[in-house]
């Protein structure tokens, strides 16, 4: 073989293992991503003509009601369900990956279960708990009958004012354990060395928790601050199982996905039917995007250059 | 005098074990944490283990009795869930659908991978951001133009179209993960076997799949979860029942039985099923594997 034939014969090996890989992703994901972003400057049902509006639909989101209201509306929810995020998950999964840490009694026990929900889908976590929180023959209303606090008993997902974050501590019970796990693969791979060391130089528990394992799990601090918020402004699947598409009660649950959702799509079961306007959809999905895209990037460099500015 | 500063240090330590007072702190030190743990291991469980059990029960049971486990274990429910016309097609079309979709993943994705990680090229740095781009950017964002598309070209409530979209939104952690992997493969195996005359396909399946289970392994379990998992796309793609994927079909499977708890806690406990049973099997790669797939942001 010459070097010319073997050169090409390695060209065209390159593009067939490339290929596959390459035309499913572009078709099926990157095409549709880039066409969301023409979509917003058109009216379109999905049949028939797209009709041009130019920024139509941005100003229509910020300017005209209802729609900024709603908009409004979803996301103040969104930013609830992050700030109690914050304010519990995050904590929480620090204090349990902390204690599973030590590898107490039990230990292997405790890490399967509490990880355990990871694997269940969204959709049975939803059902097991809207059994659970039934107003009349639900455990949690009959318990506290028994144990004689009926008064606390309420209808947990039908009140405007709790109904949000009972479904979020419904998505906390289910979402704790990738930000313990995370925390966990992290206080495992700090250096024994420095913590013995900090301890012979007499300094106590607590005083190795602050001065040493928490600044070096500024990494993982990091992915769990930004899977956390991504997380709670792609919130949908509980609030659309649990409240319905009109993210009741009284749009009380309403987020940005379910506020997408129902002007794409109708609010109604999809598969070719009633359908809404995909161009003002495709506008409150990009607008999404970029809130997301552009807090997470800022973010992430933030808290990176907080990582930098203790590793020295 | 290096040897006496230890010592003064270890003093108080030792006299306060002596003391009363040191036996309690020992003693809270180590009860508080394990009550802690328990009562969130209770947490999650109480609820599994109550679905678990209302499963075997009867409706009057569940209605009666809300905190008790079955006294005899019933598995009607379970046979009527099973005989009732859809779960079983919905069980089978979601296993079809997860395991198409798995080796789709892992066939085009490591040979991209392959490409990325063990030959330089011009653009391979740009074709490897353009995959990662998958990892940030929001899917949401594609699912209105991915429903006009499925439709334009016919593949609407398909089985087909719920595969490729899958395996689309899966190839980005996919070639992550392995491109990472492949790199750090050492290279020379692979040189030992192109003098013995391999072609660079041969190379691949030969030399780098067999040295690459722990990457694979990692994909496969978090594609399979997020796969058999997922909701949003089938509501989006499928329509008809009988296409219906599990969750999908869960959902369709409640709005039947409104009112009848112990059916749909069968049908619950029958779609987290196969999912705890690996959990449980292998928690230690199930662990590691999602572990580096929430890493991927």
């Amino acid at each position: 073989m010459t070097q010319l034939q073997k050169r090409s014969a390695r060209t065209v090996s390159i593009i067939l293992f490339i290929l596959p890989a390459l035309c499913i992703y572009s078709l099926f994901f990157a095409y549709p991503a880039l066409s969301a972003l023409r979509y917003s400057f058109y009216s379109w049902n999905g049949i028939g003509d797209m009709k041009w509006v130019g920024l139509g639909n941005f100003i229509k989101l910020f300017t005209e009601a209802p729609w900024n209201a709603q908009w409004l509306n979803a996301l103040l929810h969104n930013l609830l369900v992050l700030v109690e995020a914050n304010l519990i998950q995050t904590p929480l999964a620090l204090l349990f990956a902390l204690l599973l840490h030590q590898r107490l009694f039990g230990f292997r026990f405790f890490r399967t279960v509490l990880f355990l929900p990871v694997v269940l889908s969204s959709i049975a976590v939803s059902f097991i708990w809207s059994m659970m929180l039934n107003p009349m023959a639900g455990v949690i209303n009959v318990g506290l009958q028994r144990i004689g606090l009926g008064v606390l008993a309420m209808p947990w997902l039908g009140d405007p004012t709790y109904a949000l974050t009972v479904i979020n501590l419904i998505g906390i019970w289910k979402g704790m354990a990738l930000p313990m796990l995370l925390f966990l693969a992290n206080l495992q791979s700090i250096d024994q060395a420095l913590i013995d060391a900090a301890t012979v130089d007499g300094a106590s528990g607590w005083q190795v928790l602050c001065y040493i394992r928490f600044p070096l799990l500024a990494p993982s601090l990091t992915v769990v601050t930004l899977l956390t918020f991504v997380g709670c402004f792609g919130i949908f699947d509980f609030i659309y199982v649990l409240e319905g598409a009109m993210a009741g009660p009284f749009g009380s649950t309403d987020v940005l996905e379910t506020l997408f959702y129902r002007n794409a799509f109708g609010g109604v079961q999809t598969g070719g039917g009633n359908m809404g306007d995909f161009g003002f959809a495709c506008t409150i999905g990009l607008v999404t995007a970029i809130i997301v895209m552009s807090i997470g990037f800022t973010g992430l460099k933030k808290l990176r250059s907080r990582e930098g500015a203790i590793s020295r | 005098m290096n040897e006496q500063k230890t010592t003064s240090i270890y003093r108080p330590a030792i006299k306060s074990r002596r003391t009363l007072q040191g036996w309690m702190s020992r003693i809270a030190r180590f009860l508080i944490p394990e009550l802690l743990l328990l009562i969130y291991a209770v947490i999650v469980l109480f609820p599994l283990v109550l679905i678990i059990g209302n499963a075997f029960r009867t409706n009057h049971e569940i209605y009666t009795l809300p905190f008790s486990l079955p006294r005899i274990w019933k598995l009607d429910n379970i046979a009527k869930v099973l005989n009732s016309p859809g779960f079983l097609r919905y069980y089978l079309n979601s296993a079809k659908v997860t395991a198409m979709t798995v080796v789709l993943v892992l066939a085009a994705g490591s040979l991209a991978a392959n490409a990325l990680a063990r030959y330089t090229f011009k653009c391979s740095g740009l074709i490897y951001t353009f995959f990662i781009l998958g990892l940030i950017l929001p899917s949401r964002l594609s699912i209105i133009p991915l429903f006009v598309l499925i439709r334009d070209i016919g593949l609407m409530n398909t089985h087909l179209a719920l595969i490729l979209t899958y395996t689309a939104a899966g190839l980005p952690f996919a070639i992550f993960v392995l491109t990472s992997y492949f790199g750090i493969l050492a290279k020379d195996l692979e040189d030992a076997a192109r003098i013995d005359g391999c072609n660079d396909l041969q190379v691949f399946l030969k030399i780098l799949l067999p040295a690459s289970t722990p990457a694979l392994g990692t994909v496969t379990i978090f594609n399979s979860v997020s796969t058999w998992n997922d909701f949003f796309t089938a509501l989006i793609l499928i329509s008809s029942p009988t296409k219906m994927t599990l969750q999908y079909g869960l959902l369709h499977f409640q709005a039947e039985h409104y009112s009848d708890w112990s059916m749909i806690f069968a049908g619950v406990v029958l779609t987290m099923l196969p999912m705890i049973v690996l959990y449980l099997i292998m928690s230690k790669q199930f662990i590691a594997g999602l572990t580096s797939g929430a890493l991927k942001e």
